[in-house]
């Protein structure tokens, strides 16, 4: 499927959830290739498995269409309802299954294997999303937003609904954990290229 | 340089390795958002449930015209004037006729040539 960029780019996320809410089909477009991929980036990453993962966006996304109408401009950020509704259906997701085991961890979707580079990158990446599946939900949802997506503490407690000192303890002991976690693996990893 | 330094510059390598490579959805993923999108905005929605219902015979809309009027027994009362009306208007009785021509002040006779019949039921009787 090849979808047109974002025209509307410009435009305010609720003020696009305006426009789609009275009908108009570019909104509906440009909302899913502004908020589905953000959706289901952070289902993956907390589920580790494409098809949970774009169960839960699709979930997600399915109450961003349904709460249109009635969004009420200015009282709160778009994408920090959405990211609470991904991380409330990924709790119940993780609640429901039991912890997902590293064999479970999809492979590569794009590996491009004559790349050396992209093969260590993703192996890297497979290897930490692997490792942040066995942090507690919250740890490595602390960890995710911190680290990966860059997000200063603030901003993640909010999202988090806690503290921000609770969010520096979170990831205070989510990068420990990580750190052993992967440190059996640096060699498989190409490391000794890189260490000085 | 510390051992600590060292872990943490690792796992800075698995954090820019994570960047640099997002998760990508699947193109069948956005195709399915972007349907679930388009089916339940509210105007779509607004545009099928204002559309009149179709009317597939003549008996929903005659159904449709027995609700509107009142029911079966305002239709027979409508079919029986107008069977009424009919046979008034093709052979009038002449106590009908007699004070029409007085109203309009000509002689009756006049009218009964005019419609081309005789008295009572003459009429219907010479056509038949």
């Amino acid at each position: 499927m090849s979808m047109a960029l974002d025209d509307l780019s410009d435009v305010s996320d609720d003020t696009l959830l305006q426009l789609y809410a009275n009908g108009d089909q570019s909104a509906a477009r440009s909302l899913t290739l502004r908020l589905a991929p953000r959706a289901y980036n952070q289902a993956y990453r907390m589920l580790g498995v494409q098809a949970d993962a774009e169960d839960v966006a699709q979930d997600a996304m399915m109450r961003v269409w349904k709460i249109a109408p009635e969004w009420r401009m200015g009282e709160a950020k778009v994408t920090t309802w959405l990211y609470r509704v991904v991380a409330n259906l990924c709790t119940d997701r993780l609640r429901k299954t039991r912890a997902t085991s590293l064999d479970a961890i999809d492979e590569p979707m794009d590996p491009s294997p004559s790349a050396a580079d992209d093969m260590q990158t993703n192996a890297r990446n497979d290897a930490l999303q692997a490792a942040l599946m066995d942090l507690p939900a919250r740890q490595r949802e602390a960890v995710v937003l911190r680290h990966i997506e860059e997000l200063p503490n603030p901003q993640i407690a909010e999202r988090m609904e806690i503290s921000v000192e609770a969010v520096e303890s979170l990831t205070s002991r989510g990068k420990r954990a990580l750190t052993q976690l992967l440190k059996g693996r640096k060699s498989a990893l190409g490391f000794e290229g890189d260490a000085p | 340089m510390s051992k600590r330094m060292r872990d943490t510059d690792d796992l800075g390598v698995f954090f820019e390795a994570a960047k640099s490579s997002p998760p990508a959805p699947s193109s069948d993923f956005m195709a399915r958002v972007l349907s679930d999108a388009e089916a339940m905005q509210p105007e779509a929605l607004g545009v099928m449930q204002s559309m009149p219902p179709q009317q597939s015979s003549l008996k929903e809309f005659f159904g449709a015209l027995s609700d509107a009027i009142g029911g079966w027994r305002a239709f027979a009362g409508l079919a029986t004037a107008a069977v009424t009306g009919l046979w008034i208007g093709i052979s009038p009785p002449a106590g009908l006729i007699e004070p029409f021509g007085s109203i309009l002040g000509t002689d009756t006779s006049a009218l009964s040539d005019a419609f081309e019949y005789g008295e009572g039921f003459d009429f219907t009787m010479f056509e038949g």
